[in-house]
């Protein structure tokens, strides 16, 4: 996504006059977590990184056999957020896709 | 193991930075005896491994990363929630080279989703057919719910007219939610009245159509989720908040505590969930106003709509809900 001054953007479409700040005022890293949601990935209380030699022995055992699925670890156990992509932070975001 | 003795197998298909929904939905499926696999798509191909081997009569389809190698022909059933494709790709690359790798991307993880035989919550073909406003509208008509005296358009005129034929003003609102960064902060386009300037500075329409609606007054707002045959509707109280009466979002914040269950006349909910068949969808999330003369007029509705709030506040058990639904779907069955 581009980073635009948008006073400096002639011939503009309709819409342009009524961007605004999605947020009346800068929220605090609490508000702003209570209006998108949360991140699975960071709530601590759902997920946290582990490693293979990690996973409990339930797992190990339940899941090595099972045909079509191998090194298989819940994901609710599993952090996957490493340079996650930029959203709208819309709130709510009803979109599918997020723009690249 | 058969098909009939393997756990429901889900894999979600969502992004990196998706929000707390997808943690309640696996925790929802795992209370019922499922294994949830989260498809980070903004991780492929950087971080995620995909591979589609076709020989002769056999195929084998297999997804891995870090924390899991599964084989596709197991899941049962997809939740297609959030697609971010090609988000890891470096910004670096050539402009030209970056576009046509995000591409082959694109191909390569909607022909793997595309391909899978289980349950699709919901398919993406038709998720992004029923994001069309002017197709919800026009099914949404003839099944006989309320909607707003509308225009589409390009034409300044046709706004005019619209607005001399709707006393109690109109609004316009995008044909789609977007973002616009400057200078590091998000800007968006929310609900606004058109006023009477609004209506002399209708020349950026030729670059840039907009729904135009007449303005229909609240008693609430409510928002319809639907998963599968349940409905579930929740209101907010918009009018108490300036900022909020024209569109709630700007004051999502300071509302979002005040939600609470609401209960959408059986009538309104049968034409939903024949919207739904109509749409192909098992899953939306519809908004609605409530008049002060007791009529539900449909707004739209959003075929992968967010639901946290809806759980969290007014209490409604969406992530149970979604979970049973593709949990109830069995490969072969």
């Amino acid at each position: 996504m581009s980073d635009v001054k948008l006073e400096d953007l002639s011939p503009a479409p309709f819409f342009a006059r009524f961007l605004e700040d999605q947020f009346a005022r800068p929220l605090s890293a609490d508000e702003m977590k209570a209006v998108r949601g949360g991140s699975s990935a960071l709530e601590q209380d759902l997920v946290h990184t582990i490693s293979p030699a990690e996973y409990p022995e339930w797992m190990r055992a339940g899941l090595a056999g099972m045909p079509g699925i191998v090194n298989a670890v819940p994901l609710a156990l599993w952090s996957p957020m490493r340079e996650a992509p930029e959203t709208t932070m819309a709130a709510p975001s009803d979109n599918v896709a997020v723009p690249y | 193991m058969t098909d009939r003795h393997r756990p429901p197998t889900i894999l979600i298909v969502t992004h990196g930075n998706d929000n707390g929904s997808v943690g309640l939905v696996m925790e929802a499926v795992a209370e019922r005896g499922g294994i949830a696999y989260r498809f980070d798509s903004d991780r492929f191909p950087t971080d995620i491994q995909l591979g589609s081997r076709y020989r002769g009569g056999e195929e084998h389809v297999s997804l891995s990363c870090d924390a899991y190698e599964l084989d596709l022909e197991t899941v049962s059933a997809v939740w297609y929630r959030r697609i971010a494709i090609g988000h890891r790709i470096p910004a670096a690359m050539d402009p030209q080279l970056r576009r046509a790798a995000i591409e082959q991307t694109e191909a390569t993880v909607q022909g793997m989703i595309a391909s899978l035989d289980g349950f699709h919550l919901d398919p993406a073909h038709c998720v992004q057919r029923a994001e069309n406003k002017q197709l919800q509208l026009k099914i949404a008509r003839e099944l006989g719910l309320e909607i707003p005296r509308t225009v589409i358009t390009n034409e300044p005129e046709t706004v005019r007219h619209l607005a001399q034929q709707c006393p109690q003003g109109i609004v316009t609102k995008p044909l789609r939610p977007f973002a616009i960064r400057e200078r590091g902060a998000h800007k968006v386009v929310y609900t606004n009245a058109i006023g009477a300037e609004e209506l002399e500075h209708l020349a950026g329409l030729r670059y840039c159509p907009a729904i135009f609606q007449e303005r229909v007054p609240k008693a609430l707002e409510l928002r319809t989720t639907i998963v599968g045959d349940r409905v579930f509707t929740a209101s907010i109280d918009s009018q108490r908040s300036e900022r909020a009466q024209t569109d709630w979002r700007r004051e999502c914040l300071e509302l979002i505590d005040e939600w609470e269950p609401y209960a959408l006349p059986s009538v309104v909910e049968d034409r939903m969930l024949r919207l739904m068949r109509r749409l192909g969808l098992h899953y939306g999330a519809a908004d609605f106003i409530l008049t002060p003369d007791g009529r539900h007029v449909f707004l739209e509705i959003n075929p992968a709509g967010e639901f946290f709030w809806l759980e969290k506040y007014a209490g409604l058990p969406l992530s149970g809900e979604i979970a049973a639904l593709l949990i109830s779907k069995r490969l072969g069955a």
